[in-house]
């Protein structure tokens, strides 16, 4: 059998406050932002910016932010992270700084607001209605 | 200075296959700034990973798109099996290398097609159409689907094509190559249609990396990234060479499109030739634990399939980017000074996939 492609991938935590020193610093290295998501970790949100190192190798910088955080946006140091930024904050309900110019923070037109939910709010909203249940 | 006013384009229009929309500021027939939005058929296919497990998601992930419905399936797969440290069989790397490369002919085709559509020459379209359909019955044959095809399981595949099979489609691709190549003389040479694509469109090398274009919409302006030359799959057994075009116009785009399907069918040729046998799967036991972030070369450029298993059946994190969205900043940055006619001719030179994008 031949070697597995599996080019070194490695992740790194970064606090919100830290953000744009370090994704300056990815553009002065010249390094390409791959693509940036939102997710969710419990009741957090989690931002992970991934970087293309060179040689197709990749750094996934992860970013944990409280709900009520205001993460900075990057895009003025990647133009192109503006798209990703509002997919961010109109799916997710993250609180991105995203500038106004470009796609007026409605990329998506989509009745609802942030409907992509955590499996937490899940269990919350089921735990909550359970003890209505209850209370009757 | 004109008068400034914004014109709707879409989400219907003739010249989109899918809904995508935008405002137009135009400042007598020159466009000033293009503003997208997206979202008229978003399907949430990434937040189904707490309703599916991890096996079952391949075939939601096969059903992101139509027309890369394969890739789409191999990228996950692939992912997945770089967590699990799963190592598949050569058959299998090798069998997803044709499928994969005759979903590039089936793409670029129906791209070229829709293109001749737009600036209406529509023999030419109806010509492009006719070749593709080979493919797809090439498709059915083989794995029984024209347009999902549920082929790829964690491990390896879920169906093995016979030796035969696969020497019958080596003759028909070199046939097909034969009938391409004048069809591709007309898209090249024609006088009318260079007159349409020459000089239209143009997107700098400079302005491509700045606003991280990806693909064909990439190479047309000179920009060397194609991730076939990481070496997934088969393809660090078989000999590939980048096409690539330093103009940045539709032309360049179209030249670039045109050449990667013969570099497609070659590959293709190459794979069935040095077909190993042996097993198509290997069983996967276990549940994923870790992340990792898969790309592939698609049709229309890079694909990122990033996932992140927790131990258990259920995946945390699916994350599917595809080309077109990433395509998108970069498409808005080529709409700014174009004259409003050209609109259409712009936005499809990306060859963009709203349902990918929509995923």
């Amino acid at each position: 059998m031949n070697k597995v492609y599996d080019p070194v991938q490695t992740n790194r935590n970064v606090e919100p406050e830290n953000l744009i020193e370090e994704v300056r610093k990815k553009r002065a290295d010249g390094k390409r932002l791959l693509q940036m998501f939102a997710s969710y970790i419990e009741k957090h949100y989690e931002l992970v910016y991934c970087f293309d190192e060179g040689d197709y190798r990749l750094e996934n910088i992860h970013v944990v932010a409280d709900r009520s955080t205001v993460v900075p946006s990057v895009s003025d140091i990647y133009p192109y992270a503006a798209p990703y930024e509002n997919e961010a904050c109109e799916l997710f309900g993250v609180k991105i700084n995203v500038p106004m110019d470009g796609y007026r923070h409605r990329l998506y037109k989509i009745a609802e607001d942030a409907p992509y939910v955590s499996p937490y709010d899940h269990d919350e909203d089921s735990e909550e209605h359970e003890e209505e249940e209850d209370g009757e | 200075m004109g008068k400034r006013s914004v014109i709707p384009f879409g989400p219907q229009h003739p010249v989109l296959p899918e809904p995508i929309h935008l405002d137009l500021v135009i400042e007598d027939e020159t466009v000033v700034e293009a503003i997208p939005s997206i979202g008229f058929v978003h399907r949430g296919l990434e937040s189904l990973t707490d309703k599916k497990d991890f096996n079952e998601l391949v075939y939601i992930i096969e059903r992101t798109c139509g027309i890369c419905s394969y890739m789409h399936g191999m990228g996950y797969c692939e992912a997945v099996e770089r967590v699990m440290k799963v190592q598949i069989p050569d058959r299998s790397r090798f069998l997803r290398t044709v499928w994969a490369e005759m979903s590039r002919v089936h793409s670029h085709l129906l791209w070229l097609g829709l293109l001749a559509d737009a600036f209406g020459f529509e023999a030419l379209f109806y010509q492009s159409w006719r070749l593709r359909e080979r493919v797809l019955d090439m498709f059915e044959e083989s794995t029984g689907g024209r347009c999902i095809f549920s082929v790829n399981k964690i491990g390896g595949q879920l169906k093995d094509v016979p030796d035969d099979m696969l020497k019958a489609f080596s003759v028909k691709f070199t046939e097909l190559e034969k009938e391409i190549r004048v069809m591709a003389k007309t898209f090249l040479e024609d006088y009318t249609v260079n007159k349409r694509l020459k000089g239209v469109g143009i997107l700098t090398k400079e302005q491509a990396l700045e606003m991280g274009a990806l693909g064909p919409f990439a190479r047309g302006s000179g920009v060397r990234y194609d991730l076939r030359e990481t070496g997934y799959a088969a393809y660090p057994e078989l000999d590939f060479e980048m096409c690539v075009e330093k103009d940045g116009d539709c032309y360049a785009r179209t030249k670039v499109r045109i050449e990667e399907i013969f570099q497609a069918i070659s590959l293709i040729r190459q794979a069935i030739d040095k077909m190993p046998g042996g097993e198509i799967a290997v069983p996967v036991k276990g549940n994923p634990m870790g992340e990792y972030a898969m790309r592939l070369e698609q049709p229309r450029g890079e694909g990122v399939y990033y996932i992140k298993g927790n131990g258990t059946k259920f995946l945390d994190r699916v994350r599917l980017r595809t080309p077109t969205f990433a395509n998108i900043a970069p498409m808005v940055q080529t709409l700014k000074g174009c004259k409003l006619s050209d609109v259409p001719l712009y936005i499809l030179s990306i060859d963009p996939c709203i349902s990918c994008t929509e995923r």
